[in-house]
């Protein structure tokens, strides 16, 4: 089998309140939509982006780097799509 | 606690029962109504069953029929409020529905009743709880709250499990004030937005769900009241102060009419000045006069961008002693700090957060910390006690100093009275500038540091003072008092606690022209800035920046708006004129009379202040 191309991409929160459960929510979900995996690093400590308890114990407050590392079929996709969503900051009027 | 009697009147004929709790102003706006009471009640119990190897399945297959409901019933709920054309809760309750999917969370909960043989129950608790945990050894604030969402998940989830009833809110009918000792997102989804007058909460901070949802809403809530569900039951009537952080229980009559006078009042204001709620203080002549907000912990942040404050002029430290009686942490006085620095970045312009060190002693005094001593205000206050407990002051300057890397920031000492004291005061804070480049903490190396001129000395020595200082704000409640040797709290003599005292007028006006001199600021950060005669007579007299509650700058903005720097030396002129042959009534009487004639509706702006009690 051919070794698995692993994607890695570092983005910077930019909401105000960082990653906590609306954002978390939201990524979770976007990452369990494709057919790929993706883990989130921060600070040494590396978890699953499709679960949104465990994005939210990174205790990724705004301003904080996630190192993105993302394999699989749809990796560039997803990577894509989660680039724009943190971009966008999530979306939260509040937190703009 | 007052027995109940006919609805109607019950808040006039129980005149012994009145009582005002004092909470966190959350968010903003007046109510007074009838008390809906709903009661959470915190953490639920739990059957802790242990079970036999065969029921582990059994147990599972539970779990995964409650989680399953669970799913249903905040489906359910989305789809109502995406009828309703959604809220807040909205974004949130879809993130429960994570929570209930994270295939992690349910590998673990299933795990934990095989290993352990246990209940589902009991299995949802222990994942929960180490979930916990790390929640709570998050350091920042907001993140360690959301803790409360797996609260509320996990509260849903057992209430399944153990067929327990869901909605508190299921009676209530009538437009209403919710007490509650807490809310969860997934208790307010439920809770028809259009009959709730306010919220009132034992529980909560400024940045809790309620507080959020309450903001959003633009509904009135006041947080943080300790044991409000207990005092009150439903039906009984409450007066809710979201401003200030109040909650009057069972007013009298004449409570209740001063209430809704005051909340007419606040209406016509924000009526009237609606167009001065934003931009820059600025005479018509074109010269600028920063306009910005006194505030403290517990004050909503929300308040600066809504009345267009230009930064925070006095930022009171203090209250975080006062509040819990006990000496705060590095940590929590940066989290305080943090959050308003944060507030001001977000208005732009380069607003800053003007920090006053810890101001005790004289009429606060934190009953663990202070002596009791014959003559409070001419006692160990402020700096002096500062400068006598160093360790006190420097744990706070680490404080806003590591405040000052996230935002603009400037540190205040109080109380000067000698620039000795100011001296010692910088020598501390560069000591605490090295503790924190030694921790590889970063702050503003450019921090600017100013002194309060609120004695007479300091008022007469500012020009020596001036040249160890970036800025002075002139605390105008305590220079009069200490001016005029008069305690203004006392009946006796409060008659000659006088702000336009010609001695008050000299040294307000050495101290503009010391800073001038030097070329540094002058503000006046008293509740004076906000009189409506006073605030212009500072700017006459030299003064630069004016800081006050919040909701009076749209008035003080249209004031300085309606004259210019003519008309501002022109005071001037007039006033110095007066200082050895008029008094300080006849003074004030002047200066009302000439902005009456300068300024368009000079009367009806004045009526707007009828609260602007000077504290």
């Amino acid at each position: 089998m051919a070794e698995e191309k692993v994607i890695e991409k570092e983005v910077t929160l930019l909401n105000r309140y960082g990653l906590h459960v609306r954002p978390a929510g939201l990524f979770a979900k976007t990452a369990s939509r494709y057919d790929a995996d993706i883990t989130v690093e921060k600070d040494g400590v590396e978890v699953s982006g499709k679960s949104i308890m465990a994005l939210m114990t990174l205790e990724a407050v705004s301003g904080s780097v996630l190192k993105l590392k993302v394999s699989g079929p749809e990796a560039e996709d997803l990577l894509e799509e989660i680039e724009a969503l943190v971009a966008r900051k999530f979306d939260i009027p509040d937190e703009q | 606690m007052q027995e109940s009697q006919t609805r109607d009147t019950s808040w006039v004929a129980q005149k012994g029962g009145m009582e005002t709790v004092a909470g966190l102003a959350t968010s903003r706006g007046f109510a007074a109504g009838e008390v809906y009471l709903a009661l959470r009640g915190g953490r639920i119990a739990i059957p802790e069953r242990a079970i036999a190897p065969d029921d582990a399945d059994g147990e599972v297959l539970r779990y995964r029929t409650a989680q399953k409901s669970a799913k249903a019933q905040i489906d359910k709920m989305l789809d109502d409020l995406r009828q309703d054309g959604g809220d807040d809760s909205l974004m949130v309750l879809a993130s429960h529905l994570e929570i209930i999917n994270d295939v992690s969370f349910s590998a673990r909960i299933e795990k934990c009743i095989y290993d352990n043989r246990i209940c589902a129950e009991s299995a949802v608790r222990r994942v929960t709880d180490e979930v916990r945990q790390i929640f709570m050894r998050m350091k920042d604030k907001y993140m360690r709250e959301r803790v409360k969402d797996v609260d509320d998940v996990e509260s849903r989830i057992l209430r399944i499990l153990m067929d327990r009833d869901d909605n508190p809110f299921a009676y209530l009918v009538k437009p209403s004030i919710i007490v509650a000792d807490e809310l969860a997102p997934s208790d307010t989804a439920a809770l028809k937005k259009d009959l709730v007058l306010g919220f009132a909460t034992d529980d909560g901070s400024t940045t809790s769900h309620v507080a959020l949802l309450a903001r959003a809403l633009g509904i009135p809530a006041v947080t943080g009241l300790a044991d409000i569900s207990s005092r009150v039951k439903s039906g009984d009537f409450v007066l809710l102060d979201g401003t200030n952080g109040a909650v009057t229980i069972n007013p009298d009559a004449s409570t209740r009419a001063a209430f809704d006078q005051m909340v007419e009042h606040e209406r016509q204001l924000a009526e009237f000045l609606a167009e001065d709620s934003s931009g820059a203080g600025v005479l018509k002549s074109g010269e600028r006069i920063v306009l910005s907000a006194n505030s403290q912990p517990g004050v909503d942040l929300c308040d600066l961008k809504r009345f267009g404050a230009e930064g925070i002029g006095l930022y009171r430290t203090e209250y975080l002693w006062l509040k819990s009686n006990d000496e705060p942490s590095e940590d929590e006085q940066f989290e305080a700090y943090a959050a308003a620095v944060r507030a001001a970045g977000e208005l732009g312009g380069g607003a800053r957060v003007t920090f006053r060190t810890l101001d005790i002693g004289g009429d606060k005094l934190p009953r663990m910390m202070m002596q009791r001593e014959a003559n409070p205000f001419l006692g160990c206050r402020s700096i002096r006690y500062l400068l006598r407990h160093r360790d006190v002051l420097r744990t706070q300057l680490r404080a806003i100093l590591r405040a000052s890397a996230i935002g603009k920031a400037a540190v205040m000492f109080p109380m000067v009275s000698d620039v000795r004291e100011m001296v010692e005061a910088k020598s501390e804070l560069a000591l605490a500038m090295r503790s924190l480049r030694e921790d590889g903490i970063p702050f503003d190396e450019h921090i600017q540091c100013g002194a309060m001129v609120e004695t007479p000395s300091a008022a007469l020595n500012a020009v020596r003072l001036a040249s160890e200082c970036d800025f002075f704000s002139i605390g105008t409640n305590d220079l009069v008092q200490y001016t005029m040797a008069a305690d203004r709290g006392n009946g006796n003599v409060a008659n000659l606690y006088q702000p336009t005292n010609p001695a008050v007028l000299r040294l307000v006006q050495m101290t503009a022209k010391a800073a001038s001199d030097a070329g540094i600021g002058c503000g006046v950060c008293g509740e004076s800035a906000s009189d409506p005669v006073l605030g212009f007579l500072w700017v006459a007299l030299g003064v630069g920046e004016l800081s006050m509650s919040a909701g009076f700058l749209p008035a003080q903005r249209r004031i300085l708006k309606a004259l210019s720097k003519c008309d501002a030396d022109e005071l001037a002129a007039y006033v110095n004129g007066f200082l050895d042959v008029r008094t300080a009534e006849e003074i004030y009487d002047f200066c009302l009379r000439f902005l009456l004639a300068k300024v368009p509706r000079f009367e009806d702006i004045q009526s707007f202040f009828t609260r602007a009690q000077t504290v």
